[in-house]
């Protein structure tokens, strides 16, 4: 069992970025520990963090702290893409892939990039065991982006976050273009990477999802943090009363 | 969408091991679809070209009574100022559209913004490579260019006049000097540069809409071609003013 540690700590936040003002309403105040996955149901106001964390927005008050023993401030560092490649893993929603690059090349590009493997190495062992934790079958390693299926493409670009094994990850709707069979297989996936003592970040519009992967929640009616109890309570939140009428009707039926 | 990285100089020159691998990677992949594929295209246009020019010299030469000038012509005329010119347009029309809408393309499809998040210079790794691999290439082109276009030039020549191949390599060889080599190689080289890094520039500057990647594409053409344009005559103006010491 890890030990959890803070990874980053967001405090009094609010930035302008290339999608909006973040925190118009209220300034983003959030603590995510290693092994602990949150939440946002705003996704929009999500995403907006998401640049602000990989350095592109600008700070307007508070600040972001990434790893308790090497405090950064984001403007000071947001053009270090060292810093972020180690520290920062990113799913897309759906787009993203290199069209003109196989489905390996596209997982292998930031581990060759930047120089993961030692000379002479050449068999992309980063790639290939993310490609496999993620379940992409190997009959599609090779082939490129636009020949494969789009749950295909969506298993590669989480495979291509997580390549470098960075001790953040900021997902964009996983569950998007997921077949809903596949749900289980991605909730397990989440569990691993917990269990491995990745921070997760988590753009989602999926209520029940959020409810069955999150140690916390942001609300998106209050913008306050939740846990996964008080979100599935419908005492507490609209969220968790969605999903009690959600499972009633499903009971009904 | 903005870009988030700011463009430098050196991003020009990779250094780092990866970042080089991957240059060297991107470059032969440009020089393969900009030169090698030309190739026939090049040839077959430069043929044409010898044969109708050299005709056409020839024709009016004769006119004039003053045909020994016919490779003097040949080399001031084509390759100094034409060839150059040709494999610009060519390689406007065929590449710099191409790099153009493939970069738009990119914007559109969040490759761009991948690159930028995976901590990959796209400087480095999409920009110098087409720029260097663009420029290599117009050198290339224009070379074959010249080679088809003395083919034709000979064949045209031989067939009205029974010019035996030697000496017509060799009046064109006794007619070209330095200079001209070096009018030749810098025009081809400065325009491929400047024309392939304003397709980078063009491709980059879409908004993120798809239904700008046709505007994008006309405005790095026309820019190109312009720009290709101003080069040629500056270069051929800077040479006769030195030459002659200055405009007369």
């Amino acid at each position: 069992m890890i030990t959890p540690k803070q990874i980053l700590k967001i405090k009094n936040l609010t930035a302008a970025t290339p999608l909006g003002p973040l925190g118009a309403t209220a300034p983003v105040n959030l603590t995510l520990h290693s092994g602990e996955v949150g939440i946002f149901l705003n996704d929009r106001e999500c995403r907006k963090l998401f640049r602000t964390i990989i350095g592109q927005g600008k700070l307007l008050t508070g600040n972001i702290d990434f790893l308790d023993n090497n405090s950064r401030n984001i403007t000071a560092n947001d053009k270090d893409a060292g810093f972020l490649l180690k520290n920062v893993g990113f799913g897309f929603r759906d787009l993203g892939l290199i069209s003109n690059r196989t489905i390996l090349e596209n997982v292998d590009l930031p581990a060759r990039y930047h120089n993961y493997y030692k000379k002479g190495s050449s068999d992309s062992h980063l790639a290939k065991a993310a490609l496999t934790e993620l379940g992409v079958p190997r009959k599609y390693w090779d082939k490129r982006p636009p020949h494969v299926a789009i749950s295909i493409r969506k298993r590669a670009l989480l495979a291509r976050a997580i390549v470098l094994r960075p001790p953040l990850l900021l997902l964009d709707e996983p569950t998007a273009l997921v077949e809903s069979p596949m749900l289980p297989e991605l909730l397990s996936w989440i569990d691993s990477l917990k269990d491995k003592g990745f921070a997760i970040l988590i753009a989602c519009t999926d209520y029940p999802f959020a409810g069955a992967a999150a140690d916390w929640v942001v609300d998106p009616d209050s913008n306050k943090i939740t846990t996964s109890e008080e979100y599935m309570d419908p005492a507490w939140t609209k969220s968790g009363a969605l999903l009690k009428d959600l499972s009633n009707r499903l009971v009904m039926r | 969408m903005q870009l988030n990285q700011r463009f430098a100089l050196m991003d020009l020159f990779p250094i780092a091991r990866g970042a080089r691998r991957e240059f060297f990677r991107n470059f032969l992949m440009q020089v393969y679809f900009t030169f090698v594929q030309s190739i026939p295209m090049a040839a077959f246009i430069g043929f044409l070209f010898g044969i109708l020019c050299s005709y056409q010299i020839s024709q009016s030469l004769s006119f004039l009574g003053s045909q020994n000038h016919i490779y003097q012509l040949l080399v001031i005329v084509v390759f100094r100022e034409l060839i150059p010119l040709t494999a610009a347009l060519l390689l406007i029309a065929r590449s710099v559209s191409a790099v153009a809408t493939e970069l738009a393309t990119n914007k559109v499809q969040r490759e761009i913004d991948a690159y930028e998040i995976m901590g990959i210079n796209i400087y480095k790794f999409l920009l110098a490579p087409r720029i260097w691999g663009g420029t290599i290439s117009m050198v290339s082109v224009a070379m074959i260019l010249w080679a088809a276009c003395l083919l034709g030039s000979w064949l045209s020549l031989n067939s009205s006049k029974n010019l035996p191949l030697p000496i017509f390599i060799n009046g064109i060889a006794s007619q070209i000097n330095m200079i001209d080599i070096l009018i030749f190689f810098s025009k081809t080289g400065l325009t491929g540069f400047v024309v392939f890094g304003l397709a980078c520039h063009r491709g980059l500057q879409l908004d993120g809409a798809a239904f700008q990647i046709p505007q994008v594409t006309t405005k790095a053409i026309v820019d190109s071609i312009t720009i290709a344009l101003i080069i040629q005559v500056s270069i051929t103006a800077l040479y006769y003013a030195v030459s002659t010491g200055g405009f007369q």
